[in-house]
């Protein structure tokens, strides 16, 4: 049985804890609404390029077959660093996946809820799922890179601390990177595991392929009007892609900011209300044990004198 | 009535112009080239330079970083990682 100390000790902790999760809650409410706005403004641009490069598709497929898709690419991402060489059917074919690189989206910190575990989990999955594949792990945060460093799994690739501002220059680093560990044969696929951001309650894991590039919804209607390419098919895809590959990666990030913010809210909030609960049956407690307190001394003090009466 | 088309203008972070306008003049990879509308349809790239921007009343510049441009059935699209409004230099 606890005493009245122990209660009162109680007492003012779970006070503490409720200020400082009632903190953390408002710290992430305001960047969740900032992360939330970029996540939005993010789309339109992101969904124009597909809508492109679904164009260009449906104007080259005839030329595929003939041999001239073995266009080489000179993709450049940061201005005056090497380009990367790749053959453009590379980047398009569909072919059976052997050593595939998982890039796993979680967040440097925790205390999120369940956001990096169920991010973690499908990761997990997805490798013992594909048994017969050679799988590698690309982390991106800390709390994926933590749990598999301990496991055996092979980590080629490891970035944390990227900002919350999304800045486009570190984020062309990063897909310069990813890029390259495909375009050098280390990994023939790529693959995306990220918390796709619906609303603040609600994100949902996802698994997309980022290279090779999927199949992209086709225009056919665009290939009757025929389009002016220029300066010429091989620079437009040069321009093209980087632009696809780097807006994947920042979409990518920005979903998971906004997901990794409104977990943290919501798990905040929750903790919060805990707290309150919690202090609220802690204080019923420890009245009930003064009145009981006072009452056992009253029933003394009146059993006393009523023994010096008698 | 002068003859206008949509044209907008997006950046990864923001939706920067949408607007019906009667032309355009932008830093194509072949040099500047003008776009009025009922254009061809045509997929360029672009050069780091000056784009400019002329509706019925107002004529808009805007500093990009490269992109691309889609021009299609009577409306375009302009993705660029970077782009200002700058104030036109005074004539």
């Amino acid at each position: 049985m606890p005493s009245l100390l122990d209660i009162r000790a109680r007492i003012k902790a779970v006070e503490n804890i409720k200020k400082i999760t009632r903190a953390m809650q408002l710290v992430a409410a305001a960047k969740f609404n900032r992360a939330q706005n970029r996540a939005r403004s993010a789309r339109p641009y992101a969904r124009e390029l597909d809508e492109i490069l679904g164009v260009l598709a449906a104007i080259s497929e005839d030329e595929f077959d003939t041999g001239a898709g073995s266009d080489v690419l000179d993709l450049s991402f940061v201005e005056g660093e090497t380009p990367l060489r790749v053959h453009r059917a590379g980047l398009f074919e569909q072919s059976e996946v052997k050593r595939p690189g998982v890039i796993l989206v979680t967040a440097d910190r925790g205390l999120a809820g369940a956001f990096n575990t169920r991010l973690i989990r499908a990761a997990d999955r997805f490798i013992r799922d594909h048994p017969q594949m050679d799988s590698r792990l690309i982390t991106i945060g800390k709390k994926g890179n933590a749990y598999f460093k301990r496991r055996d799994v092979s980590i080629i690739h490891h970035v944390e601390g990227l900002s919350d501002r999304l800045q486009l220059d570190e984020l062309k680093r990063v897909t310069q990177t990813l890029v390259g560990l495909f375009a050098s044969g280390e990994v023939d696929g790529l693959y995306l595991i990220y918390s796709q951001f619906k609303s603040a309650m609600r994100s949902d894991v996802t698994i997309e392929k980022f290279l090779s590039i999927p199949p992209v919804h086709k225009k056919d209607d665009e290939r009757k009007s025929v389009y002016i390419l220029e300066p010429d098919r091989e620079a437009v895809y040069e321009t093209l892609i980087p632009l696809y590959a780097t807006t994947k990666i920042f979409a990518t990030m920005a979903d998971s900011f906004a997901s990794e913010y409104g977990a943290r809210m919501v798990a905040m909030q929750l903790a919060t209300s805990n707290a309150e609960e919690m202090l609220e049956s802690q204080i019923i407690l420890r009245n009930r044990m003064r009145q009981a307190m006072i009452t056992k001394e009253l029933a003394e003090i009146v059993g006393g004198s009523a023994a010096q009466v008698s | 009535m002068t003859v206008t088309y949509r044209f907008r203008i997006l950046t990864p972070s923001r939706q920067v112009l949408d607007e019906d306008i009667v032309s355009m003049v932008a830093p194509g990879a072949a040099g500047y080239l003008g776009v009025l509308a009922n254009h061809a349809p045509l997929l360029t790239t672009l050069m780091r330079g000056i784009l400019t921007v002329k509706t019925d009343q107002t004529e808009k510049s805007y500093r990009i970083d490269g992109g691309i441009l889609r021009v299609a059935g009577n409306s375009a699209v302009l993705l660029s990682e970077e782009v200002e409004e700058v104030t036109p230099e005074p004539r």
